[in-house]
């Protein structure tokens, strides 16, 4: 009983943390908008609102600590997705719960798929997955590993562009690369693509 | 038709325009591989979006908790903890009273206390090389600190007279033995001093007043087994007998021999003309004999 109490005081002090991160989103509305925008305090707000329930939810299903992690990461990965994909809209609701409903089958889905790699589904969330999830570990593992096959330069120019999201023009006047016009830029960055997307087609991924 | 393969990055980032747009659409319906290009290319910039939103949740999540998860896990261990820290507080806050108590009983029929059971701050601890120390119960501090006050409340003391009897003489002080100063020490509720000057076994060998007085000192300041030998010692003194049968039982119940404590508790109870045999009742409904 003792115990009880004692971890629901340090509930109250991790729900503390919690509101610190969420001082800039008071409701829900703002808190969706943020993550619409993809901002980093909306993003840990959400994150320290669903951790101790994923946490639980990973337990149940006997994930390791590391895993639990990993799937607090994909949960908020694929609400952030779904965000922009136009396929989670706003009603009102708390994200958190979107995002504790995505953990929940994932959990479910990860031990299964710890013994068959499959595609995970999100079935009771009313929607069916009809390409692989490219935010989940596996998949952003798996394309670090095509990326790390091209030459240094491609993986610059990639990188820049769609890991960090440089603007060509920016790249160009802070000379991160050895170009010195956008166009030069832009067409040796496209055969880098054409490089990688054949890569990929030949380990079989796209 | 390589300019369209190289324009695929273009088309799909919205930046084909006019002419250039139109051409490659055209290109696009006519040739299957290129648009099977086009596929595979939108396909792999959305692998990387999600490359990069999920660097951007890590690093969002890492500042805030390194590992979130590992929080979770130690919660347990961390509310393990605090719980200890309050049952070790808690004990300790319940064992204050019973020490409050025994101080009370003690001075009751005294004058106000003026020695303590803790060693003051300059004073050498009387050495206690033969205290049981393992007798002790450590596993229940609580029931310890009620099993002393008890003890405390039940101890038969020596009367006022005897103590300042034996404290009286009649020269000067410089002429007073070490009984007679340590029954004035006594008398003047400074049982740390009386049972340090009668320390040496030489002065109670011959001296059971003497022998009675330490045993009582030793008693108030908390050595209950070397107050347990002199009383053993006096079990067949013919004036301290039956008060050093009975508070040589409460020593075994301030130790926590709460067995031998008990057979020597029923044994004063069958007893019909012990003299606190009353007061043996009345204990054995305190422990629950």
């Amino acid at each position: 009983m003792l115990l009880y109490y004692m971890a629901r005081i340090l509930d109250i002090f991790l729900d503390k943390k919690t509101n610190l991160n969420c001082k800039k989103y008071p409701d829900h509305g703002s808190l969706f908008a943020g993550l619409g925008h993809e901002e980093a305090d909306a993003i840990r707000c959400l994150s320290a609102r669903v951790s101790g329930s994923i946490f639980n939810i990973g337990k149940s299903h006997r994930l390791s600590d590391d895993n639990i992690e990993e799937l607090i990461c994909d949960c908020i990965t694929i609400c952030l997705q779904k965000i922009r994909d136009g396929k989670y809209e706003f009603q009102g609701h708390n994200p958190a719960t979107f995002v504790i409903e995505i953990a929940k089958n994932r959990a479910k889905n990860l031990r299964r798929s710890a013994l068959r790699h499959e595609t995970l589904d999100f079935e009771t969330i009313g929607e069916q997955e009809d390409k692989p999830d490219f935010g989940s570990l596996a998949e952003t593992e798996l394309l670090e590993k095509l990326l790390s096959k091209l030459d240094t330069n491609c993986q610059n120019l990639i990188r820049l562009k769609y890991l960090e999201e440089r603007r060509d023009k920016d790249v160009i006047e802070e000379k991160l690369t050895q170009y010195t016009t956008v166009d030069a830029l832009k067409n040796h960055r496209s055969k880098c693509l054409k490089k990688l997307v054949e890569i990929g087609a030949a380990a079989s991924l796209l | 038709m390589e300019i369209f393969y190289q324009n695929i990055e273009r088309y799909l980032l919205g930046e084909l325009t006019g002419n250039d747009l139109s051409e490659f659409e055209n290109a696009l319906q006519s040739h299957t591989a290129l648009a099977k290009s086009v596929t595979q290319h939108r396909e792999m910039m959305q692998r990387l979006d999600a490359l990069r939103r999920r660097s951007k949740v890590k690093a969002a999540i890492a500042p805030q908790s390194a590992k979130p998860a590992a929080m979770y896990a130690n919660r347990k261990f961390w509310a393990m903890a605090a719980s200890l820290i309050v049952l070790a507080a808690a004990i300790w806050f319940f064992n204050q009273p019973a020490q409050t108590n025994s101080g009370l009983v003690e001075n009751k029929p005294q004058k106000p206390q003026t020695d303590t059971l803790t060693t003051p701050p300059n004073e050498t601890p009387i050495s206690t090389p033969d205290v049981p120390q393992a007798n002790k119960p450590r596993g229940k501090p609580m029931e310890q600190a009620r099993l002393i006050a008890l003890a405390r409340i039940f101890q038969e003391l020596p009367s006022q007279t005897f103590v300042r009897g034996a404290a009286q003489t009649a020269g000067d002080i410089s002429q007073k033995t070490l009984a007679q100063l340590a029954a004035e020490a006594f008398d003047s509720n400074n049982f740390r001093l009386a049972a340090e000057l009668l320390k040496d076994d030489k002065q109670v060998l011959q001296d059971e007043d003497a022998r009675y007085i330490r045993a009582n000192a030793r008693f108030h300041i908390g050595q209950f087994a070397e107050s347990a030998n002199d009383f053993d010692a006096l079990k067949d003194s013919f004036q301290f007998k039956h008060e050093a049968r009975w508070n040589f039982l409460l020593c075994q119940i301030a130790l926590g021999k709460t067995e031998q404590a008990k057979v020597l508790l029923l044994a004063m109870i069958a007893e019909q003309d012990f003299p606190f045999r009353a007061k043996a009742l009345e204990l054995k409904g305190e422990l629950n004999f």
